[in-house]
C-alpha cells in the first residue's frame, strides 16, 4: 500500500501556458485517486511525470516518502493502462501479459511456472481465459481493454495508473468495466490514479478526486466534497450531470439577487457574483406556486427516469430536472423557485466560492 | 482465394509470358554453343540445338577468370553493406523519429533532407571524388573500401525508408515497455525492431539490389582483387565478340542471391505487424 504525493509539480513545453502548473496532492495507500479534467487539461502529462516518461520541471513526486526524481521509468514499478491501450500488436495476448514478468529489471524472480500462474491468476480475474492465444488484432476493443488491463495488474505494481481506460468503450460496457475496476482494485488494494473526462467516473469510483483543469489543480478532496463544496466554479462546472446551473447574481450586505429575486444567502461586501444551483435542487411547476419566478419552456429532454428541462427566465438559461413526463413542451410557460439552502455563492471576479449549499 | 475471370487470367497468362521470356533466353543460351548463338535464332533445347555444358565447364574450370572469387566478392559486399545500412540507418532513422535535434538553424526535417540529398545527385558526380579519396586513404580495390562505398551509398535511402516505419509505431507502445520494466536498448530490441521488421527487410532487400547491381562504383574503385560480378560480366564482352553462352550462365547465377534475399525477406515485408495494438 503505496502513498504517493505530488508537490508543487510544474511542466511546461515551449508553449505559452504550462501543461501543469504548481499542482499538489497526496493519494494514501490503496486509494482509488481520480484525476478529472477536460482533454488538454493536463491528465495525461501528470500521468506521464508520475510513470517517469516526463520529467517535471519543478516539484518532487515521491512514492511512500522515497523520491522519484532520479528513478528511471523501468524501476518505478508503476504499471500505466494507456487510453489506446498500446498491447504488444507482434505478440499473444500470453505473451502480452508475461512481457512485464520476463522483464529484466525482474530477472530471476519468477520461476516459469510461477508466471504462467501469475498469468493465469490474472486472466481469470479479468475474465479473459479463452483469449490467451491470441493476437491482439484478433480482440475486440473492450477485450483489448482488458490484456492491457492485465498486463498492468499481472506483476502487482507499486502504483497503477489508468489514463483514460474505458473513454472508448461503448456506453454499456463502459458502466461494466468501470464497476469491475472498482472490484479489482479492492480486491488487490493497489493505490490507483486514474485520469478520466467524464465526471461520473469520478463520482463513481473515487477516495479522492483532483478536479484538474488548464494545468490546474482547482480542488483536491473527495468526491462528496468537491460535488457538495465546489470550492470554485471550475470545480461546480465540471462535476455534476445535467451541469450546474451558473447565474449571474449581485451581492450586497444583506443577501444575494438573482433572476430578480432576493435571497438571505452568501451576504458580504457589495459586487457581482456567480450563483449556482444545482438542476435538481430547482423547483420546477407548471403551476404559479409562491416565490417562484415565470419563464418559459425552451427545450425538455428525457432521461428515462427524469426529464431536464431548459427554462427561459428572464434571458437565463435555466436547466431543472422534473419527474419524467411532466408537461413542458417547448413554449409553454413554467414557474422555477430557487430554494435559498440550496445556491451556491461565487465571487464573479475570481471564480472563489462565498458560500455552499446546505446538505440536508 | 478467390477464383479470377477469364479474362483477366489471359492477360497476366500473356504478361508472364512476356516477363519470363528474357530469362528463359538466357537459360538456354548458357547451354548454347557458339554456332548454336550465331546462326539464327534456337529456341528449344534438344530439337533447334544440342545442349552443352561448355559455358558452365569455362565458369567454374580454369578458363573463368576467378569468376569465384568475383561472385564472393558481390555476395559479401552487397551483403555485408546493405547489413551495415540497415543497422546504421535504423538507428539514424530511430533518432530522427523519436527525438527532437536542434543543430545551429537544423531541426529533424532538414536533417532527414541532408542525409536524403546526398541520393539526389547521380552517383558519378561523387564517386569521383569518392575516387581521389580512396587513393589517399588507401582504400582503392580493397574489400572493405568498398562496403564502406555501398554502405554510403545505401544509407541515405534506408534512413528515409526506416524514419517512416519508425514513426508509424505508436509511442506508447514503447512507453508501455519501459513501463513493464525494460531498458532502452532492450526496448528496441523486443518491441521496435519486431515492429518495423517489415520496414528493415525492405530496406535491406532495396540496399542489397542497389550493392548488387552497382557497375559504376566497382568500375572507378576496383580493378583486380575486389571486382564484383557485374564488371566481370563486362569483360567477357572485350574479346573480339561477346561470349553470349558465358555472359548468360553468369547471369543466371547472378540472379541467385538476390532471388534468396527476396524469397526469405519477403515474409518479413509482408507481415502486418502494427495492427491490433491500438484501439
Amino acid at each position: 500500500m503505496e502513498t504517493l504525493t505530488v508537490t508543487g509539480v510544474s511542466k511546461t513545453f515551449g508553449g505559452p501556458r504550462p501543461a501543469i502548473a504548481d499542482l499538489s496532492f497526496t493519494l494514501g495507500g490503496g486509494e482509488f485517486g481520480v484525476v478529472v479534467g477536460p482533454s488538454g487539461a493536463g491528465k495525461t502529462t501528470l500521468l506521464n511525470m508520475i510513470a517517469g516518461l516526463v520529467s517535471p520541471d519543478t516539484g518532487e513526486i515521491t512514492l511512500n516518502g522515497g523520491s522519484l526524481a532520479a528513478v528511471v521509468p523501468e524501476r518505478r514499478d508503476i504499471a500505466m493502462v494507456f487510453e489506446n491501450y498500446a498491447l504488444y500488436p507482434h505478440l499473444s495476448v500470453r505473451r502480452n501479459l508475461e512481457f512485464p514478468l520476463r522483464a529484466p529489471v525482474r530477472r530471476g524472480q519468477l520461476s516459469r511456472s510461477q508466471i504462467a500462474a501469475r498469468v493465469a491468476e490474472v486472466a481469470e480475474t479479468l475474465r479473459i481465459p479463452h483469449l490467451l492465444d491470441r493476437l491482439p488484432s484478433q480482440l475486440s476493443g473492450g477485450q483489448r481493454q482488458r490484456v492491457s488491463l492485465g498486463r498492468a495488474l499481472v506483476r502487482r505494481p507499486r502504483l497503477l495508473l489508468l489514463d483514460e481506460p474505458i473513454t472508448h468503450l461503448d456506453a454499456k460496457l463502459r458502466h461494466e468495466m468501470r464497476t469491475e475496476l472498482k472490484r479489482i482494485q479492492r480486491e488487490l488494494g493497489v493505490t490507483t490514479l486514474y485520469a478520466t473526462p467524464d465526471q461520473s467516473d469520478a463520482l463513481a469510483l473515487a477516495d479522492l478526486v483532483v478536479v484538474l483543469d488548464a494545468g490546474r489543480a482547482w480542488q483536491v478532496g473527495s468526491a462528496a466534497d468537491v460535488y457538495e463544496r465546489p470550492a470554485n466554479v471550475t470545480v461546480a462546472r465540471t462535476l455534476g450531470d445535467p451541469r450546474i446551473n451558473l447565474l449571474q447574481g449581485r451581492r450586497d450586505a444583506t443577501g444575494v439577487t438573482v433572476l430578480g429575486q432576493r435571497f438571505d444567502a452568501g451576504q458580504g461586501p457589495p459586487g457581482p457574483v456567480t450563483v449556482g444551483i444545482r438542476p435538481g435542487d430547482v423547483e420546477l411547476s407548471t403551476q404559479p406556486v409562491l416565490g417562484a419566478v415565470a419563464g418559459r419552456v425552451l427545450l425538455s429532454q428525457t432521461l428515462g427516469y427524469q426529464d431536464v428541462v431548459y427554462v427561459d427566465v428572464a434571458g437565463a438559461t435555466v436547466r431543472a430536472t422534473a419527474p419524467a413526463g411532466i408537461a413542458a413542451r417547448p413554449g409553454s410557460p413554467a414557474w422555477v423557485r430557487l430554494p435559498a439552502a440550496r445556491l451556491h455563492v461565487f465571487e464573479t471576479a475570481t471564480g472563489r466560492a462565498l458560500r455552499h449549499r446546505e446538505v440536508v | 482465394m478467390r477464383t479470377a475471370g477469364w479474362g483477366r487470367r489471359a492477360v497476366l497468362f500473356v504478361w508472364v509470358l512476356f516477363a519470363l521470356f528474357p530469362v528463359y533466353w538466357t537459360l538456354i543460351t548458357a547451354f548454347k554453343q557458339q554456332v548454336d548463338i550465331y546462326d539464327g535464332p534456337r529456341f528449344i533445347p534438344f530439337v533447334d540445338f544440342e545442349p552443352t555444358l561448355q559455358a558452365w565447364r569455362t565458369l567454374f574450370g580454369d578458363g573463368g577468370g576467378d569468376f569465384l572469387g568475383k561472385f564472393a566478392n558481390s555476395v559479401v559486399f552487397s551483403g555485408v553493406s546493405s547489413l551495415l545500412a540497415v543497422i546504421l540507418g535504423g538507428f539514424a532513422a530511430y533518432g530522427l523519429a523519436r527525438y527532437r535535434y536542434k543543430y545551429g538553424p537544423y531541426r529533424n526535417d532538414d536533417l532527414s533532407f541532408l542525409i536524403v540529398s546526398q541520393r539526389i545527385m547521380p552517383p558519378i558526380v561523387s564517386v569521383l571524388a569518392l575516387y581521389v579519396v580512396f587513393v589517399n586513404l588507401r582504400l582503392l580495390d580493397t574489400a572493405f573500401g568498398m562496403i564502406l562505398a555501398y554502405t554510403a551509398m545505401n544509407l541515405p535511402l534506408t534512413v528515409y525508408l526506416l524514419r517512416t516505419f519508425f514513426e508509424a509505431i505508436p509511442v506508447e507502445v514503447e512507453h508501455a515497455a519501459a513501463l513493464d520494466g525494460y531498458p532502452q536498448w532492450q526496448r528496441l530490441l523486443r518491441v521496435v525492431f519486431p515492429l518495423a521488421a517489415p520496414g528493415l527487410a525492405a530496406a535491406f532487400l532495396l540496399s542489397f539490389f542497389f550493392a548488387w547491381n552497382d557497375f559504376l562504383f566497382s568500375l572507378m574503385l576496383t580493378f583486380n582483387d575486389a571486382q564484383t560480378l557485374p564488371l566481370y560480366i563486362t569483360s567477357l564482352n572485350a574479346q573480339s565478340q561477346p561470349l553470349w553462352w558465358l555472359i548468360s550462365a553468369v547471369g543466371l547465377v547472378a540472379l541467385v542471391p538476390p532471388a534468396i534475399v527476396t524469397v526469405v525477406l519477403d515474409r518479413f515485408m509482408a507481415r502486418q505487424v502494427l495492427i491490433g495494438g491500438m484501439r
